[in-house]
């Protein structure tokens, strides 16, 4: 053996290590080299053979050979087996910058989403969701919620009447029908068909006769509210609003509840957040006002409870009810409603 | 409405700035959108809720000042002048009303020897700073006590009045009257008027007569303060369309105290204004109704709120809103409501006055404990799951309108009842509701493609609505798809072109009924191009629709294949709810695969070589499976190729080669023995 068959040794060595594809193989490399048959044992091996004089300076070249290649199988792993060098089976030439293989990417309407995300929040805070027809009674819709017939406070909840075949207004057993202008009657199908304790979501599509617009549209979406128990009062309304509030605007938003008016709840509160855009200053968004109107609430009118068959003496009760799409419009900068019915699939995607 | 800050103060002492005040009357329900400075005066607009028929007048937005304040609010002296002795019919004047249901009271004043001009600077400007025009000094102190009181007065010029008198009737079928904005109004018997002798002179509680107008040459007045039935007035003024600040005041109520303070302030400017002198007045209608009084619990308010509430802030509050207020018992007050808060009825709505002024941000938040129910899967969270999995196949979801135009009712597909129509829909674009959500889709796709979008894929999940004998207003939830045009994509090493088309739609529903545990779905097409009824056991979901290029470019789709599907979605959510899932054991002996390669005629499904083969292949076939399909140059036409995997595989033991290999014979056999399948 010469010192020159070292030096090759450890040269093959290194270019085999620097060449290996997988873990596996670098394993292999170092049985091959270091293992207990292998080719630097057998080189210690052939130390006794050799003429005395060359003994202890063969033994150092074997000895330094063993720590270079230690180190060389040490640096290979540390610097990750895979990094810089060809994957087995892909073609020479491989292009990383080339677009990666996946399926198709769908997506979920933006109306969906925040529905969901206020549904969730309220679902933690141990609400269940129900959803209701759309096809409504004039009782639920109205009568059956304190909203008297042929009154203003009906304007608001301009509504679309069912047209029957002969002419007229559709009828069905409990009056007649018309496309809810409102969630909030699912306040009565769940309260006539169960007793408290109550605490319910409902999300879903609600029609007004609006034309349409940026911001008005005869189709939207709007999320109800309900929590009936003994001894529920004003301060848990205003606990739960604002937990939900915080949730989807954040901890650092300014809460206001004013009083309004809703003929199914009394007292009747509107509930403002601090404008997202200018935070309290005024600006166009917020009408110069600083503050966002984000839902109608209230405490369950006493009326109601009766329509129901409730004992108001017994049971107390708070209602909130919020427009979807609103949410989606303010919390994505969206500056036209019309967007959401749209479907342009380029927006769709973006959300 | 428009309020005048100076106007405000006439009534209540204001220490702080107008900006404070719209913030107190904010906080207090009265939402003012907007301070704006005129003239030494500021004028706040602000909404006032319909319960609050009281606050659409100076007076009654001062009395909510002064309970936000803490002041007192007063009538300064020299305001009113009280009404002349009702007088009788031989005064030479009548008033008879057809019945008190529709006008419930009149007072008719008479006021001889007017001069007719216009009106002080002072009034001109208070009214014009509110958006009310100038007309002259004897309609704009009408309007004056309009605004001041929110009851509605209105003058008639007396001398065009005929025959002595005024009757409150329903008008007759037919008659005509020509408003003081120049309008001709057919009227019905559904409009109530103020008729002389001879004809209307006044549509009542919404607009005067041009014929009877107080006009420069006005001598004698008729000046009219009433109450109309305000379902009447409503009725009335969406007849004849014509909102005015008489009938939305009239609609929201008006009661016999403003209207006398109405009256008596009006007539006090009329008196020292216009000169004359007021003669005469007559009075009829109902009783005037007795004030409510409600008893009142503290300690159901403080439950209620939340909040300690001491008698004595209890009864300053309620008392400087108005209301009238005695101590029953340490718990029970007394309460007397004014005339002109109708909307207060009950405990809760004094609980409201209570909170609102003691400031509901003074009502500390907190978290109820909630019991909730657990009630498991909801529909919500399953078609949540849904909209997921369909997300995650490419599937991009949409939202269109319920209401459609009848024109995109004409679509190809299986109608579930009949429609049904919106009575008063505001345009075409929504006068029936949608029996299939499918055209809906459709137009998004052709939207989509107009904007050069090239690969589409969307669903939707919403309801249809139908009428059939059974109800009159079905509806039900569906899942429609759609999809059209070219995916290109690139495989990693080159690209490929795959055209959307119905099995694409079909792997979607696949995917999901997989996903919901709905056993035995079949795709059944009657031949080859037609569309597709989808199927679970014997009921039928709903149908996969193709419409060709030709069908396709009526929707305004060129050149391209569309196709659709829409299935009912009940019975994918009842399998979902009831699916238990159960652990099978592992394969615990290899399995073995056998292929087969076919020759066959091209109209023959691959489910007829699948249900030949699973007959022939007995308990140890466990799977079959399409591995390849071929058309071109070695498959005369006519004609496809395909290979068949056949998976065997026992429970009990490691299969042997010359255990299958009957088998397998027996399933080759079989299928070479169809008529058009050859083996290749």
């Amino acid at each position: 053996m010469s010192v020159i068959d070292i030096d090759a040794v450890q040269k093959t060595a290194e270019e085999e290590i620097a060449g290996a594809d997988s873990s596996a193989s670098l394993e292999e490399l170092q049985n091959k080299y270091l293992g207990r048959k292998g080719i630097v044992a057998g080189l210690t091996g052939a130390i006794p053979a050799l003429p005395a004089e060359e003994r202890a300076a063969f033994g150092k070249k074997v000895n330094a050979l063993k720590n270079a290649l230690l180190a060389a199988f040490e640096q290979r792993r540390s610097s990750g087996i895979n990094a810089g060098v060809r994957i087995s089976g892909a073609q020479p030439g491989m292009d990383i910058s080339l677009p990666g293989v996946a399926q198709p990417a769908g997506s979920i309407h933006l109306i969906t989403q925040v529905a969901e995300e206020v549904t969730g929040l309220f679902v933690k805070m141990g609400f269940s969701v129900e959803e209701g027809p759309e096809i409504e009674s004039e009782f639920n819709n109205f009568s059956g919620l304190n909203i008297p017939l042929e009154h203003p406070s009906r304007d608001t909840f301009d509504t679309f009447y069912l047209k029957a075949p002969g002419g007229g207004t559709l009828e069905s057993g409990d009056g007649k029908l018309l496309l809810r202008s409102h969630t909030s009657p699912m306040q009565v199908r769940v309260m006539r068909a169960r007793k408290p304790p109550l605490a319910v979501v409902v999300p879903g599509r609600v029609y007004r006769p609006d034309a349409v617009d940026a911001s008005h549209s005869f189709m939207f979406n709007q999320l109800e509210g309900f929590l009936v128990d003994k001894n529920v009062n004003f301060s848990h309304l205003k606990g739960v609003l604002e937990a939900f509030a915080r949730g989807i605007f954040g901890e650092d938003i300014r809460l206001r509840f004013r009083p309004h008016f809703f003929p199914f709840t009394e007292p009747s509160v509107e509930m403002d957040v601090s404008c997202i855009i200018c935070k309290g200053k005024g600006c166009p968004l917020c009408g110069r006002k600083g503050w966002l109107e984000i839902l109608g609430a209230g405490m369950i009118h006493p009326n109601v409870f009766k329509n129901v068959g409730y004992d108001p003496a017994k049971y107390s009760g708070f209602a909130f009810g919020m427009g979807v799409d609103r949410i989606a419009l303010l919390k994505y900068g969206i500056d036209d409603i019309r967007l959401l019915f749209q479907n342009d699939i380029r927006f769709l995607k973006q959300f | 409405m428009k309020f005048s800050y100076n106007w405000l103060k006439d009534f209540v002492d204001i220490e702080i700035d107008a900006a404070a005040l719209a913030q107190k009357l904010t906080m207090a329900g009265h939402e003012v959108g907007s301070v704006e400075p005129l003239d030494g005066d500021f004028i706040l607009e602000a909404e006032i809720t319909s319960n609050r028929a009281d606050c659409f007048c100076m007076s009654g937005m001062a009395r909510e000042t002064a309970a936000v304040l803490g002041r007192r609010f007063k009538i300064p002296p020299g305001f009113l002048k009280g009404m002349p002795k009702t007088g009788k019919a031989s005064a030479g004047f009548s008033v008879s009303l057809e019945s008190a249901g529709d006008c419930p009271l009149y007072t008719a004043t008479l006021i001889k020897g007017v001069k007719i001009g216009p009106s002080p600077e002072w009034l001109r400007r208070r009214l014009e700073s509110i958006g009310c025009r100038s007309v002259n000094n004897l309609v704009d102190i009408t309007n004056y006590a309009l605004f001041e009181w929110g009851a509605p007065l209105h003058a008639f010029d007396l001398d065009k009045l005929s025959g002595g008198g005024v009757n409150v009737r329903r008008a007759r079928q037919g008659e005509t009257l020509v408003t003081i904005d120049g309008k001709k109004n057919i009227l019905t018997p559904e409009i109530l008027v103020i008729a002389d002798a001879d004809l209307p002179a006044a549509a009542a509680g919404i607009m005067g007569g041009a014929a009877s107008e107080v006009s420069g040459g006005t001598v004698n007045v008729l000046l009219e303060g009433a109450i109309f039935n305000p379902v009447l007035v409503r009725k009335g003024r969406q007849l004849m369309a014509a909102q005015t600040e008489a009938s939305y005041r009239f609609e929201r109520g008006v009661d016999p105290e403003r209207v006398r303070i109405s009256v008596e302030r009006a007539l006090m400017l009329i008196l020292s204004l216009c000169g004359g002198s007021a003669e005469n007045c007559v009075q009829k209608g109902a009783k005037i109704p007795r004030r409510k009084r409600i008893r009142f619990s503290l300690s159901g308010a403080e439950t209620l709120l939340n909040i300690k509430l001491p008698q004595k802030s209890a009864s300053g509050i309620l008392s400087s809103l108005g209301f009238t207020v005695g101590r029953s018992s340490s718990d029970i007050l007394d309460v007397e409501v004014p005339l002109y808060r109708k909307d207060v009825q009950q405990q809760a709505d004094l609980e409201e006055e209570i909170a609102r002024i003691y400031g509901y941000d003074r009502i500390a938040p907190v978290q109820p404990s909630v019991v909730s129910e657990l009630s498991g899967l909801t529909a919500w969270q399953c078609v949540l799951g849904m909209k997921n999995l369909l997300a995650g196949q490419g599937f991009n979801e949409t939202v269109t309108y319920s209401l459609v135009d009848r024109k995109a009712l004409e679509f190809p597909s299986e109608k579930p009842g009949e429609p049904i129509e919106v009575l008063n829909p505001l345009s075409r674009e929504q006068e029936v509701l949608r029996t299939s959500v499918m055209p809906g889709l459709l137009r998004c796709l052709a939207y989509n493609l107009n904007q050069k979008q090239e690969e589409l894929r969307l669903f939707e999940i919403a309801d249809i609505y139908y009428r059939n004998q059974s109800a009159a207003g079905n509806e039900e939830r569906v899942l429609a798809l759609a999809v059209c045009g070219t995916r290109r994509y690139f495989n990693g090493g080159s690209f490929c072109e795959e055209t959307l088309g119905p099995l694409h739609i079909k792997g979607a529903l696949e995917m999901l009924f997989a996903w919901a545990g709905l056993k035995d779905f079949s795709f059944r097409q009657h031949s080859v191009g037609m569309n597709i009824s989808v199927y679970a056991g014997k009921e039928r979901l709903g149908e996969i629709i193709i419409l060709d290029k030709k069908q396709a470019a009526d929707f305004d789709i060129k050149n391209r294949v569309a196709v659709l599907a829409e299935i009912r979605l009940e019975p994918v959510l009842r399998a979902r709810f009831s699916l238990h899932k159960q652990f099978h054991k592992l394969p615990q002996y290899p399995a073995i695969t056998r292929d087969i390669s076919l020759l066959l005629r091209e109209e023959i499904p691959l489910r007829e070589i699948f249900t030949v083969a699973g007959q022939a292949g007995g308990g140890l076939l466990k799977e079959l499976k399409l591995s390849d399909i071929y058309k071109g140059e070695q498959i005369s036409s006519g004609y496809k190729g395909l290979t068949v995997s056949c998976v065997y595989r026992s429970d009990e033991r490691t299969l042997t080669e010359e255990e299958i290999s009957p088998v397998h014979a027996g399933i080759v056999n079989a299928l070479s023995d169809r008529p058009g399948v050859s083996l290749r």
